[in-house]
């Protein structure tokens, strides 16, 4: 589904990036980890189109209608509707915007992308009535202003209802269990392993194991200066969690 | 003089049946209210309009005073609008919140045309307090001059301001809090939206006198600048003679907000939708301060096009 | 130590140098501005320029905006010019007046060849006129100008004449005309292209006769990629009748190029009643001429009995940053009004501001301060933080920025607070043994830590020793 050839990315004339090459098939959960610095945030926010990121070097290549094509060009909001999804490490405060008309102007939009009619407001709180009870959060959340004043914890949900609503194909999730407590974690990972099917593909970048124990990752790559450094299953993570980061970057 | 409804532009249509001053004409019955000396003696929740309005090439002025007497609650909207674009029109509000009253003052400037000056001076007492929203639709000659002087212990003051310029558009406001006595707070929060080659100036005074110790005080200000030719000019400014007590202000300046547009965008949604939604978001901050259920839904179909 | 004793402590460089001065008469017209010229003798494009900045200057009018009350100034009552009659030798210090050298060493600025500082480089001036100064040679070596004006307009009368006026014209305000007029001298200062320079440099005033006004000009010119450091410091006796300062510190700064100003300053602010003191009145600008250019200025007031004085840095070359830092302390009678301008013409600049205001007594201390954005500056950044502190309940602060902005690409932030030391900070240090006096030194110190840490080393230490003495006994 993904594929990323030799990709170097810099932010501010800093390279952080430095060659990356990764390929991940549908179906598959990859696990990218890295002590801090390491250019983990950077690679999912290239991917989603971030403007201050820079691509300088290499391709970045995704399956669009079965063939791949690189995504050079398009805008941050055609590759939501291709179907790629970032979940933010901190996602940003919008005050005056209503989670409701957020949430069902990125649905309505996607609807409309793949030719499917769209939704009116009550038909669309119905749809979100039993993703908002998976997640144990209120309706009441969906008068507020987006992620105003709203918890880490409740960030992070709301992060996942969005991943509900808009079911991607790729999905990004960027440090989404940095600030959770272990109830909040539980119920994010259950969110997330829910929409995983043979169609869609994850890559979770995470700091920490203990995410892990929730998500089985099929691949754990270890991100070291801007470069995946060594590659290997689940177990890799464990043993990250034993030995710390420097075994590795030593060699 | 006696206006007609029919000669109201349709938006304040909406108003027929509420209680109606039109430049100080009275219009229709209701016996207990006369406009000079508004006295509210008794709490009241449906609010009372006062429209001021120009027309006829003239210079107009029109001075109204209110005093919320001890104790009560009240709602004000006070909505100005251009019929001609030739004449002047100065407005003066004179308020007295007294002891634990409580006055919601709406000031709504709809798109104008022809030159608006408005003041207002209010005097709050005791444990009064005095909300005020302020919306200034634009025009190309708009000056606002506001002094709200806290006189009594716990005396408090909120005010949500909103300039929001199309094109060539010019409006200057001066809002002046003073601090007169101890113990008493201040909010204040003022957004520009000034499109091309428009001047937007906003001026914020937050003066805390010697004897005024313990008060509490802060000034926000935001101002967006939407195109290459916009200016805006901000002057927060503090002056404070008592040194127990707390005072901040701040002012930033400058376009919608990279991460926020980028976040939109990230779930799908166009660029030049995210924007609508953020400067959709920026003034609803503002306008849903609105307590006044019936003046909400006058300013929507005015905010579609101008908000 | 009690309260009295610390009461009767004294401006420690309040001494009088005992030396005889030549003098001018009293008053100003343009025969004496031509007298003055001759003295020095300047050049025909000299004089001219001070006939016409004086000219100039009787078509103003005093300014009245500042929130100081100064009382009127009898421009014809001081004498504007006064040197000590002992003849000075360009290059040797050793010839100087031995009662001289020794009030600067008082000072602690040892001129003398073998006490000097090393590491900086130092040009005295005493009353009106520049001793000499230090490390000439040093300079040389590497081509570092560094030398009073009137040297510079004998020696390299060129660079004098293309730079001189050109930040700070005489049209600019009242005291810019006066001091184009009748500046006596001052430092001159020219880094070649490429070049760090290797010391600090330094100019240290010290105002000693009677009703003279001081009329000094500082003029520095950074050539492409080079840098520079220099310290401003500046010392006057304890008298009973005001002395005007009236300066003027123009700095341009080339392509590539950072020159980086300090002051700490320390005039006598006057007694308690406010008899007394100097009045400083100083326009001071750098403009960041080429691409990449810095300049910024670092200034801890805690002298003069007025000061009115902004620091304003205009950004005309693309990249180019400027910045103030400063700590104003106001005490007894003192009015301080001061800020700074930051004017953002070219693309990509950035300007940024901190500035602590402290007040104690009955003082009161005024921050104004300007970011103007022009519509041409595309990309510009500003930050500004700006807070006062208030010691006791009858100080005042005030603060009047200004935000001017024509581009909308822009991002200008400004942040004001106002605080007191706490009754409940001061208990908690002091309940871990620090008496009240280092207690409100600490938490002062930590309020002004981020400007004070832009100092070079010894001014830093200078400036935390200098709050200190100065609050002494201002803690209720």
């Amino acid at each position: 589904m993904l594929e990323i050839k030799n990709l170097h990315a810099k932010i501010d004339d800093k390279e952080i990036l430095r060659g990356i090459n990764l390929k991940v098939n549908a179906g598959e959960v990859h696990a990218i980890m890295g002590p801090n610095g390491s250019g983990k945030s950077t690679l999912s926010k290239i991917l989603a189109g971030h403007p201050a990121y820079e691509k300088t070097e290499g391709e970045v290549l995704y399956q669009i209608n079965g063939k791949y094509k690189s995504i050079d060009e398009l805008e941050p909001s055609q590759r939501a509707k291709e179907g790629i999804f970032l979940g933010f490490q901190y996602p940003v405060e919008i005050p005056g915007v209503s989670n409701i008309s957020f949430l069902m102007t990125a649905f309505n939009e996607l609807c409309e992308a793949q030719g499917v009619e769209t939704m009116k407001e009550e038909e669309f709180r119905k749809y979100l009535k039993p993703k908002l009870m998976s997640l144990d959060m209120n309706e009441s959340f969906l008068e507020r202003s987006v992620n105003e004043g709203f918890s880490g914890g409740e960030k992070k949900k709301n992060e996942i209802l969005q991943m509900m609503v808009l079911n991607p194909r790729l999905s990004l999730l960027d440090e989404t269990d940095s600030g959770l407590d272990v109830d909040a974690l539980r119920i994010v990972a259950q969110g997330v392993n829910t929409l995983k099917s043979k169609r869609n593909a994850t890559i979770l970048v995470t700091h920490y194991q203990r995410l892990l124990n929730y998500i089985q990752p099929d691949f754990v790559h270890i991100l070291y200066q801007g470069k995946i450094v060594k590659s290997g299953d689940k177990n890799l993570a464990l043993e990250v969690e034993e030995k710390g980061y420097d075994w590795i970057t030593k060699q | 003089m006696r206006m007609m409804f029919q000669e109201l532009p349709e938006y304040l249509f909406e108003l027929k049946n509420k209680v109606v001053f039109f430049n100080g004409d009275y219009s229709p019955e209701m016996s207990d209210l006369k406009l000079q000396d508004l006295e509210i003696k008794q709490s009241r929740t449906d609010a009372i309009n006062l429209l001021h309005f120009n027309q006829e090439s003239q210079i107009h002025e029109m001075a109204v005073s209110v005093v919320v007497r001890s104790g009560c609650k009240a709602i004000i909207n006070e909505i100005h609008f251009s019929i001609d674009h030739h004449s002047e029109h100065h407005s003066l509000t004179q308020i007295l919140v007294e002891n634990g009253a409580k006055l919601t003052h709406h000031q709504v400037i709809a798109p104008y045309q022809g030159k608006k000056n408005h003041k207002a001076h209010v005097e709050v007492f005791e444990q009064g307090q005095y909300q005020s929203v302020l919306l200034d639709m634009g025009g190309n000659d708009i000056r606002v001059e506001e002094t709200i002087e806290l006189k009594g212990p716990h005396a408090n003051n909120q005010i949500d301001g909103l300039i929001r310029l199309k094109n060539q558009e010019r409006s200057e406001h001066i809002i002046q809090v003073n601090h007169l006595a101890p113990e008493t707070t201040s909010q204040q929060k003022y957004k520009t939206m000034v499109d091309n080659e428009s001047r937007a100036h906003f001026t914020g005074k937050i003066y805390i006198a010697k004897v005024a110790q313990k008060s509490d005080s802060a000034l926000m200000n935001k101002n967006l600048l939407l195109a290459k030719k916009s200016h805006v000019l901000s002057l927060p400014q503090l002056e404070i003679f008592a040194d127990d007590v707390k005072c901040s202000h701040g002012s930033t300046t400058g376009q919608l907000n990279q991460e926020e547009l980028f976040y939109l965008e990230a779930r799908g949604i166009p660029k030049q939708q995210a924007q609508e939604m953020l400067l959709s978001g920026y003034s609803s901050e503002i306008i849903n301060k609105i307590t006044d259920a019936d003046l909400l839904k006058i300013l929507t179909p005015l905010s579609r096009t101008h908000l | 130590m009690k309260a009295e004793e610390k009461l009767a402590q004294e401006y420690k460089y309040g001494f009088v140098t005992d030396v005889e001065t030549e003098e001018f008469p009293k008053g100003l017209n343009e025969d004496i501005i031509r007298l003055l010229s001759q003295k020095k003798n300047e050049p025909e494009w000299l004089l001219e320029f001070r006939l016409k900045s004086y000219r100039k200057w009787l078509t103003m009018t005093h300014p009245t905006w500042q929130y100081c009350q100064i009382p009127p100034i009898d421009f014809q009552d001081l004498y504007y010019y006064a040197k000590p009659k002992a003849k000075k030798t360009a290059g040797s210090l050793d010839e100087i007046d031995p009662e001289l050298l020794e009030t600067f060493e008082k000072l602690g600025i040892p001129l003398g060849e073998q006490k000097r500082i090393s590491g900086i480089a130092v040009d005295a001036v005493f009353d009106s006129v520049s001793l000499g100064t230090t490390h000439q040679a040093d300079l040389e070596k590497v081509g570092v100008i560094f030398c009073s004006i009137s040297e510079a307009v004998e020696k390299y009368p060129e660079l004098v004449k293309k730079y001189l006026g050109t930040v700070v014209p005489a049209s600019d305000n009242y005291y810019a005309a006066l001091n184009s007029a009748v500046f006596s001298d001052g430092s001159f200062c020219y880094i070649p292209k490429g070049v760090t320079c290797p010391l600090d440099l330094s100019t240290y005033f010290r105002i000693n006769a009677k009703e003279t006004g001081q009329f000094e000009r500082t003029l520095i010119v950074a050539d492409e990629g080079s840098f520079v450091r220099y310290l401003e410091g500046c010392t006057a006796p304890q008298r009973d009748e005001n002395q005007l300062h009236a300066a003027i510190v123009e700095i341009v700064a080339l392509k590539d190029a950072e020159v980086k100003y300090s002051t700490v300053q320390n005039w006598y602010a006057g007694d308690k009643e406010g008899k007394g003191g100097i009045f400083n009145f100083v326009t001071k600008r750098g403009i960041c001429k080429g691409d990449n250019a810095k300049i910024s200025w670092t200034q801890v007031e805690a002298g003069s009995a007025i000061t009115w004085k902004y620091p304003s840095v205009i950004l005309k070359g693309n990249n180019s940053q400027g910045a103030f830092y400063s700590v104003a302390l106001t005490n007894h009678k003192m009015q301080a009004d001061t800020g700074t301008k930051m004017i953002h013409i070219g693309k990509n600049t950035r300007s940024t501001i901190i500035s602590k205001g402290i007040s104690a007594e009955e003082s009161q201390n005024v921050y104004r301060g300007l970011v103007q954005v022009m519509a041409s500056a595309d990309n510009a950044r500003n930050y500004t933080q700006c807070d006062s502190m208030l010691i006791g309940d009858k100080c005042r602060a005030n603060t009047f920025p200004t935000i001017d902005v024509k581009n909308n690409t822009a991002v200008v932030e400004h942040e004001a607070s106002t605080s007191k030391i706490s009754a409940d900070q001061l208990f908690y240090l002091e309940s871990r043994g620090m008496d009240k006096e280092k207690a409100v030194s600490l938490i002062v110190n930590g309020f002004c830590k981020e400007v004070f840490k832009t100092l070079p080393l010894e001014f830093s230490v200078e400036a935390v020793k200098l709050i200190e003495m100065k609050l002494e006994n201002s803690v209720g």
